[in-house]
């Protein structure tokens, strides 16, 4: 019996979210050789030696994945072009608590695309699937991801020291967002904010 | 660490406690321990309800064997040595091997708390860690009621790293962590007083 019945497919205004199978690791591979450069910044995996294979076998553990219900990991796909454009999932960290994590073209930043597609996400993820927590964890100096994170309603929540690594392979601490479902938390949680950042020197 | 198969060994014979490799044999002593405890249990895990049977154990036992074998997860059954009798568990979890991070769980029976046992269980295991793995981080959560489990976290130098809203199923709870990188743990120590003040944990 399904535990968050997550559909395979969402349609928002301008996008269509697939769950990830192995058959799309050929046009997914082809936008990631093509921003390597630029996604490798804040991509740990993304390592100079990373192929199609590399896309392909990931893709296929995300599809079972997708049926365990321990990720929920979709590509973005343009509406009008029919193009991969990018990637967008949940990996489900405790019972009804899940990390979001997400990668976009290079050509297609700046064009509230995350933005979109995440709302659509925490949507069904705290109204559907009752999912109680939600979490971004991004690299201190990502603040793009943290801008993207604050305006789908996340909140600062603390620092993971040593939790997350780069691309050269050093272990570096995490930010983490949260978004809960419960609302008088939710409240305290950003209450306490600045309170937090200044605490760990967070700015 | 990140090549290297994490494997723990099956036994460890601490002055008053030993762990053993949780095996079906125990299923009957452990059930009619968990049952005993229940209420005590409940108050900070929900592994288990009343419900909870000889099969349900057999196979956690049986999830626990294959984890153990894929080297993700270690799960221990605590025996005390004057008498001989099941106590309580603990895990080790493997939650990156890439980032060197591992995660402790625990509970003990009622009668067997205050006696400095997850205290001196908690030690060693950290011990073998450091020793075969040199971990970046390792964590324990805890329920944020649950003062006990955090003042074994703390009696092991365990720095206070945050609470987490709404984690397993709804509850709060307190991360503690033990980082290698001496720099963070310097300025993560240098916080300790202001984040308990802040996240009220009062120990």
């Amino acid at each position: 019996m399904s535990k968050y019945n997550f559909p395979e497919t969402f349609i928002t205004d301008r996008f269509i979210l697939e769950a990830v199978t192995p058959f799309h690791a050929e046009e997914a591979y082809e936008v990631i050789d093509r921003c390597r450069g630029y996604l490798s910044e804040w991509l740990p995996w993304l390592s100079d030696d990373y192929t199609q294979d590399n896309t392909e076998s990931f893709y296929e553990i995300q599809q079972q994945n997708f049926e365990d219900e321990d990720a929920f990991h979709f590509m973005i796909i343009d509406k009008e072009s029919d193009a991969v454009i990018g990637s967008i999932g949940i990996d489900i960290k405790d019972n009804f608590a899940g990390a979001i994590g997400y990668w976009l073209d290079e050509n297609q930043q700046g064009k509230g695309i995350i933005a979109e597609c995440i709302q659509t996400l925490i949507e069904f993820s705290l109204e559907e699937a009752n999912l109680i927590r939600l979490d971004i964890y991004t690299e201190l100096e990502n603040i793009k991801s943290q801008k993207v994170a604050e305006k789908a309603g996340f909140v600062f929540e603390g620092m993971r020291y040593s939790q997350m690594v780069d691309m050269r392979s050093d272990i570096i601490d995490a930010v983490r967002y949260t978004l809960l479902a419960d609302k008088t938390k939710m409240q305290k949680l950003k209450e306490l904010e600045p309170k937090l950042k200044d605490v760990y020197s967070f700015k | 660490m990140k090549n290297k198969k994490i494997n723990i060994p099956d036994l460890f014979k601490l002055e008053n406690v030993t762990l053993k490799r949780t095996e079906k044999s125990f299923a009957q002593e452990r059930v009619k321990v968990l049952h005993e405890n229940l209420e005590h249990v409940l108050e900070f895990l929900k592994f288990a309800d009343s419900s909870y049977s000889i099969e349900d154990e057999y196979n956690y036992i049986e999830s626990c064997a294959e984890k153990w074998n894929e080297g993700k997860t270690f799960d221990f059954s605590v025996f005390e040595n004057s008498t001989g009798k099941y106590i309580g568990s603990v895990s080790v979890m493997v939650k990156s091997k890439t980032r060197g991070e591992f995660e402790y769980g625990y509970w003990l029976a009622k009668g067997t708390t205050g006696k400095g046992y997850m205290t001196q269980i908690i030690k060693a295991l950290t011990q073998y860690l450091k020793t075969e793995y040199d971990p970046y981080r390792i964590i324990i959560r805890c329920n944020d009621s649950n003062l006990n489990s955090a003042g074994v976290a703390l009696r092991n130098d365990f720095l206070f790293e945050g609470r987490g809203f709404c984690g397993d199923l709804d509850d709060d709870y307190y991360t503690f962590v033990k980082i290698k990188n001496i720099k963070k743990a310097e300025h993560l120590k240098s916080i300790q007083q202001q984040l308990k003040q802040l996240f009220e944990l009062k120990i």
